[in-house]
């Protein structure tokens, strides 16, 4: 009896052991592509960045590999757009590779197309569509925190079209006076706030495909007064005017952003994410955005009561 | 046709016997509690034929010869009664049957076993499970109904954080959960870890797993069919227990013509649900509660039984903190039943019921988006069973259903996603039991949607054909096939290690049913009165099978697309049982595939092998010890390839490219083409029932995972460190009965 227990011990403490498990494959390299047109300005950027093997990422090597000298080129309505290469040293002291190049101007619902030759040879490709002709629609706030109305902002917008993410952000335009130099900055207003450990934390509009932004009064003047609590004597800050910036993506960088926005919960571990691509034989996303402003003033009794001075437009 | 159709006449027309013959019906229960003991056996020893009792514990024989018989009356755990009676000419002689326990009544050996099945059953892919048998199991923290079910051949899970099952290749929403006859949406408790239906409350449970009768639709897969517990109808009393996770109180008493019961769980410490996820903390509270009223006066109405019951459960998942998001998930059944027996040969059940759904996300401050899903069942069916005199069946049905679903989702930012649905189903079923011939059962049935919930789901049928030969007096062999229809789903993320909402909805009228067509076939042996085994295989193919859109990055792709699934496999299961001794073996050996836009992979529950060993040992003076030792060769993963810094878009400034973040992003492989390390795991219980005069205590001491394998849950895609399942984790349960 005793022998058979003693076996029936170490049967169980060696099925018991861990058994050694490597929940990778054979590596394949691979290339992401970055490429982000930006409607409001001319130039234009982009990064590349090199897959990591897993071993070695799992074993600690998980810097960011950008990718230089490669040939990178645009094209649209017959034009090329040759890519120059740089380098920048960010907050971590790491070198971000990263091509660029002037004079590209993102126009409305256009075609433009990739094409980036990797240093191994390697030619990975894209073709994108800049967003529709938009505009503000009428009936849109002009006036901010009208005292008579007692309401926030209320804009609206309208693109032909569909699915197309925005993303609206709502700033106010400030300066304020250090050492006799004025200094201009602007604050971004949120949707509403929340109470978290007895402090007011805002929460901010993120992309999505509402063609609408509101903000109500309470959440305006909430974060008037933060500002109070930010830079201190009101008497300082001279309040300009209000803006809403609208970035308006095209339809692959709202599929990609989707891609990178498919939050799990605590308790959810997926096993793999979606991911998303539009570069042939490669990872990354090739995409335009455009950008647009919509002023509006803000009411002068109102800036006044906080302890403003009033700038007028 | 005209052949076919007078064959089929002449079938349910004939009579075998003569007028001159007699007739017995009664019911089979509990000596001490008057409850209904369903499914047990009764032979006719002179004629060597014999019966089971139905859920309600009913029997009935028909075309009895005028004569004196011996009725012998046996079921596991109670010692068996035999009855001499004399049936008389066109008369029918009601025997009503109280079994006694043998737990009362140790002297008597118990008689716990037949060489051969003389039912009236084709036992083709069906479990039933006792409540004594689930008792004895071993308790991860506290016997669980859904639980025990994975120890059974053919029914897999994904592991220890999770109670969900699988059931021959099908996905969990495949699988029709049904308490007294309605269906139980959410059958799960603290995020998929226990079942909802406290043991206390069971009466009898049947499992189907697969090639169901046509009595049953609307899932593909499988059924499990609860029966609660009427309440004790001879004395009042109240059973308390309690474990690490919950305390529980059962109230059972006697009522003029009738009986109460009352049940109800309330988690109080959460502590030990950490061990199922790694030591996280899960701030997981809920309850169930449940009754039943039954009711029979003779005056009012002879031969005829009310019951009225309710079931309710609740969870809620909150951290108390508004930055992160809160759960909550509610189930509401409540129905009412009447229960008919006749003089004559016909069995008729009439229902009425509601069942309700609620599961909320709330997202609060965080990330999450929030999410709601409700669904409102209302139910009216009428079931009738008649018996000829040939001992042929016919059972024939209808049931109309309204359901009500609605999903909201908060899409990627602020957009939601409605999926709001109410429709209406009408079903019709018959089958034909053909019990006349000594060697041979066979059932054909046809279940039709008349209307279905969806705008494809009209007039589809779902033949269903068993059949069973008792080759010699030790061999049986039996063959099904069915087709299945069904219009609901549940849509998981089955990507998704731990998935914790689960929504219902009624599939969308662009999507066709999902569809099933199923075989089986096998053969039962026993060797000698003590040693049996059980081996069947299957097929079946699903057609039209839901699942997420996990390319929907825009607001216009659809949320739902379509695939088909395969399974195929041989299950087999060994059992001995003598005197106070049972020892079981199961085996499964199955593959199952699904091809979701022509991308084929294995589910995640798919183990190549699986192996349950269960001994259970009387040890007489009220101690009881039993094991279980389960093995599942690995389960498919997805392996990595690579990694790379992926670009996440912040805020696009000019410079985009600096101010984003390049976050980790793994690179993978083929869909679950890996295989997880082998999973197996020993538990043991020890129990001992204590009498102190007007109570009774059983306490219950055992361990999960006794020699602490390391049984992989799944790996941190960041770091590729493994994350395990439950470790040795010693429980217990304390039970006080007055």
């Amino acid at each position: 009896m005793k022998k058979i227990l003693s076996s029936l011990i170490i049967i169980l403490f060696f099925i018991s052991c861990e058994e050694s498990f490597n929940p990778n494959t054979e590596y394949v390299e691979s290339y992401a592509v970055n490429a982000l047109l930006r409607g409001d300005q001319n130039k234009q950027t982009i990064t590349i960045v090199k897959s990591i093997n897993p071993n070695e990422y799992q074993s600690g090597n998980r810097s960011t590999q950008f990718v230089d000298n490669a040939v990178i080129k645009i094209t649209s309505e017959g034009r090329i757009y040759d890519f120059k290469d740089s380098v920048l040293i960010d907050g971590n002291n790491q070198n971000i590779y990263y091509y660029f190049v002037d004079g590209l101007n993102i126009a409305e619902d256009k075609t433009y197309n990739l094409e980036v030759n990797l240093p191994n040879g390697k030619t990975l490709t894209s073709t994108t569509y800049s967003p529709r002709f938009f505009t503000f629609e009428n009936g849109a706030s002009t006036t901010v925190a009208d005292p008579t109305a007692n309401f926030g902002i209320s804009v609206h917008w309208r693109i032909s079209a569909q699915n197309i993410f925005f993303h609206p952000q709502f700033y106010i335009n400030y300066s304020i006076l250090e050492n006799g130099i004025e200094k201009f900055a602007r604050i971004e207003v949120p949707n509403s706030y929340i109470t978290k450990d007895g402090k007011m934390e805002g929460k901010y509009p993120e992309p999505s495909t509402l063609k609408t932004f509101s903000v109500d009064y309470s959440t305006f003047s909430i974060t008037l007064q933060q500002l109070m609590d930010l830079v201190g004597d009101p008497k300082n800050i001279k309040i300009y005017n209000a803006e809403l910036v609208l970035k308006v993506y095209d339809e692959n960088l709202t599929k990609y952003y989707s891609s990178t926005n498919l939050i799990a919960n605590a308790f959810s571990s997926r096993i793999y994410g979606s991911d998303y691509s539009n570069i042939n034989g490669g990872l990354g996303v090739f995409a335009t955005y455009m950008v647009h402003k919509y002023g509006m003033l803000i009411s002068e009794d109102y800036i006044k009561s906080f302890g403003y001075s009033f700038v007028e437009n | 046709m005209k052949k076919l159709l007078l064959f089929l006449f002449v079938i349910m027309t004939t009579s075998l016997f003569s007028q001159e013959d007699g007739r017995i019906r009664g019911f089979v229960r509990d000596s001490l509690n008057g409850e209904a003991l369903a499914y047990s056996n009764i032979i006719i020893k002179e004629l060597n034929r014999g019966t089971t009792t139905n859920e309600r514990g009913y029997y009935y024989f028909n075309g009895v010869r005028v004569n004196v018989y011996t009725l012998v009356v046996s079921y596991l755990g109670y010692a068996t009664k035999e009855i001499e009676l004399y049936i008389a000419p066109n008369k029918t002689t009601l025997v009503d049957v109280d079994l006694v326990p043998t737990d009362v009544q140790l002297s008597e050996v118990e008689k716990i076993a037949q060489a051969v099945d003389l039912s009236k059953e084709t036992n083709i892919s069906i479990d039933r499970i006792d409540s004594k048998k689930l008792e004895r199991l071993p308790k991860s923290v506290e016997t669980d109904l859904i639980r025990s079910l994975q120890f059974l051949p053919g029914v897999k899970s994904t592991g220890d954080a999770s109670a969900k099952y699988y059931v021959r290749g099908g996905s969990g929403d495949q699988n029709l959960v049904l308490m007294n006859g309605v269906t139980i949406y959410n059958p799960y408790h603290a995020l998929g870890l226990f079942s909802v239906i406290d043991p206390d409350m069971i009466n009898s449970i049947e499992f189907y797993k697969g090639a169901f009768s046509a009595k049953y639709g609307e899932r593909i897969s499988s059924v499990l069919n609860v029966i609660s517990k009427d309440g004790n109808t001879k004395k009042a009393g109240v059973t308390a227990s309690a474990s690490f996770l919950s305390g529980k109180v059962l109230f059972e008493s006697p009522l003029p013509n009738g009986s109460l019961m009352i049940n109800g769980r309330k988690s109080f410490s959460n502590q030990i649900l950490g061990k199922f996820y790694n030591d996280s903390q899960v701030p997981a509270d809920f309850y169930d509660l449940s009754f039943k009223l039954n009711y029979a006066d003779d005056y009012l109405n002879k031969n005829g039984r009310y019951f009225l019951f309710g079931f309710f459960s609740n969870d809620k998942l909150d951290y108390g903190d508004p930055t992160q998001p809160s759960f909550s998930w509610n189930t509401s059944v409540i129905g009412f039943e009447w229960v008919q027996t006749y003089d004559s040969p016909l069995f008729s059940t009439f229902r009425i019921n509601y069942s309700g759904f609620e599961g909320k996300t709330e997202q609060n401050a965080s990330t999450l988006k929030s999410k709601k899903n409700f669904v409102k069942d209302i139910g009216l069916s009428g079931d009738f069973t008649f018996l000829y005199d040939s001992r042929d069946e016919l059972s024939t049905g209808m049931m109309l259903k309204i359901i009500k679903t609605e999903l909201m989702i908060d899409e990627l930012a602020k957009s939601p996603n409605n999926v709001n649905e109410t429709s209406g189903n009408l079903v019709g079923y018959a089958s034909y039991k053909l019990a006349r011939f000594k060697n041979l059962i066979a059932e054909a049935g046809i279940r039709v949607n008349l209307v279905g919930l969806q705008d494809e789901g009209h007039f589809y049928p779902q033949p269903r054909i068993s059949a069973a030969y008792s080759a010699t007096e030790r061999l049986k062999l039996k063959a099904s096939f069915g087709m299945f229809q069904q219009e609901v789903a549940a849509i998981a993320d089955e990507d998704e290690v731990i998935s914790i909402f689960d929504p219902w909805i009624i599939l969308p009228d662009d999507l066709t049913p999902t569809r099933s067509i199923q075989y089986v076939g096998g053969f039962e042996y026993a060797f000698n009165e003590y040693f049996k085994t059980d081996i069947e295989a299957y097929y079946k193919t699903i057609n039209n099978l839901p699942a997420i859109n996990d390319q929907k990055f825009l607001e216009s792709d659809p949320n739902l697309i379509t695939g088909k699934g395969e399974a195929y496999g041989i299950e087999t299961n060994l059992n001995f049982t003598y005197d106070k001794i049972s020892f079981n073996t199961a085996y499964t050996l199955s593959w199952s595939y699904k091809e979701i836009k022509g991308e084929k992979y294995s589910p995640r529950y798919d183990s190549r092998h699986a192996v349950d060993i269960s001994f259970d040992y009387n040890l007489g003076s009220g101690w009881q010890f039993s094991a279980l030792w389960t093995y599942h060769s690995g389960q498919p993963f997805t392996q990595l390839v690579g990694y790379y810094n992926k670009f996440y878009v912040n805020d696009l400034e000019s410079d985009w490219f600096n101010s984003g973040s390049y976050l980790p992003y793994a690179i993978i492989a083929g869909r679950n083409l890996g295989r997880l390390p082998d999973y197996h795991r020993l538990d043991l219980s020890l129990s001992k029932m204590l009498e102190l005069g007007f109570m009774k205590i059983k306490i219950d001491v055992s361990a999960v995972n006794v020699y602490d394998r390391e049984n992989i849950f799944y790996f941190e895609r960041d770091t590729g460190k493994k994350v395990n399942m439950l470790p040795f984790l010693p429980t217990a349960t304390v039970k006080l009965m007055l």
